[in-house]
């Protein structure tokens, strides 16, 4: 969405924008400090969906000016179930808990009851401990690699991934590339369409060639329906690939090609 | 491949007896099924839509087996019995990729069933 167009959504009735971060089909990292800073002129409070960012770029909280933030531990190398939200210290003292249950309680008679300071007015029932501490020695061993190292090598196998496939795409009108060509304003992450060819079936060849990709919508279908396309595939790549990862993937998508279009 | 390409009874068809659509829950795919039916007997079957080969392929498989079936026969076939029809092995989740035109067929069916009871 067009900057000015953003804008001309927003109004006094506006009281939160929610916005992602990155996005998970198009890679797309958005301009969430610009946006909060328009959100805020009418009030309003501002939401990140870090699940897709936090993992891959180093964020600062303080410099998005948000009032709220969640991320997952399972797109962090962590386990599954657990997560984060992040909440501005003036939200954690005027939010009401949604769900009311042990170590959430201060005080409670028959007519009234008070509760625990923040977080843990929050965290209502028996706790996931170890899904916590599974993500916390996730977030730790991200910590000994180093954000920013991540970053530069998800920006290497990206630029490279992208020339792979833009070589692909010249032999190949049929195959398009979804989001920007540019590698360092994208998560290494490409979603692709083959015209003719449906996502599941790509993604069944691949996974015959050991090659683990997700095919479908990805949780997006009204996107897909903006772009006017079915289903697509996406590939995604982390501190564990390697550049060989990428040309096995191009190479299966080139067979995918060769198998079902021929 | 050769029936995924050949794309058999893919199409749609002209004054239909009954039809139904059905999507697949595993990704959001959907068919179109066609049947012209005559005295309880399906004399022709077709479906359109957006599907994968395995879905394409099983339509194609199950729409021709339906045709010069009864509709008694085709209201008794399980699931069991379209894994055999088509006969190749499935992943559990390309399994409902597999059913969704039998799904489409057991809607189209009911369907006729209904019409029957309103009118008599």
């Amino acid at each position: 969405m067009p900057q000015d167009h953003f804008c001309s959504k927003l109004g006094a009735r506006t009281k939160i924008v929610a916005v992602g971060h990155a996005s998970n089909v198009l890679g797309t990292i958005y301009p969430v400090a610009e946006i909060a800073a328009e959100a805020k002129k009418v009030g309003a409070l501002v939401v990140v969906d870090g699940a897709q960012s936090l993992p891959h770029l180093p964020v600062n909280i303080k410099q998005l000016s948000c009032d709220a933030l969640a991320f997952s531990g399972h797109k962090m190398l962590g386990p599954m179930g657990i997560g984060v939200l992040w909440l501005d210290e003036s939200l954690q003292e005027s939010l009401s808990p949604f769900l009311t249950g042990g170590g959430m309680v201060l005080e409670v008679d028959e007519n009234k009851a008070s509760w625990e300071k923040p977080p843990h007015k929050f965290e209502a029932g028996t706790p996931n401990v170890s899904g916590a501490v599974g993500l916390a020695a996730a977030i730790d061993y991200i910590k000994t690699i180093g954000i920013e190292e991540i970053r530069k090598h998800e920006i290497e196998l990206s630029s490279y991934a992208l020339q792979a496939f833009a070589d692909l795409a010249r032999g190949f009108q049929n195959l398009r590339i979804l989001g920007p060509m540019d590698a360092t304003k994208r998560t290494g992450l490409i979603s692709f369409h083959m015209q003719g060819v449906h996502a599941h079936d790509v993604s069944a060849i691949l996974d015959q060639r050991g090659i683990a990709v997700r095919s479908g919508y990805h949780c997006a279908m009204p996107l897909h329906t903006h772009l006017g396309i079915g289903p697509t595939v996406r590939a995604s790549w982390y501190l564990y690939n390697s550049q060989a990862d990428i040309t096995a993937l191009v190479s299966g998508i080139s067979d995918a090609k060769k198998i079902l279009l021929a | 491949m050769s029936i995924f390409k050949s794309g058999a009874n893919y199409g749609k068809m002209v004054d239909p007896s009954t039809s139904a659509e059905e999507v697949n829950k595993f990704c959001g795919d959907k068919i179109t099924l066609e049947l012209k039916i005559a005295n309880d007997i399906v004399a022709d079957a077709k479906y359109t839509g957006l599907s994968c080969a395995v879905s394409k392929v099983s339509s194609s498989l199950v729409t021709e087996y339906a045709k010069g079936k009864s509709l008694t026969h085709l209201k008794g076939l399980t699931e069991a019995d379209i894994f055999a029809i088509i006969g190749f092995d499935l992943t559990e989740n390309r399994k409902q990729c597999a059913l969704v035109c039998f799904n489409a067929l057991k809607k189209a069916l009911h369907k006729v069933n209904n019409e029957y009871d309103q009118r008599n």
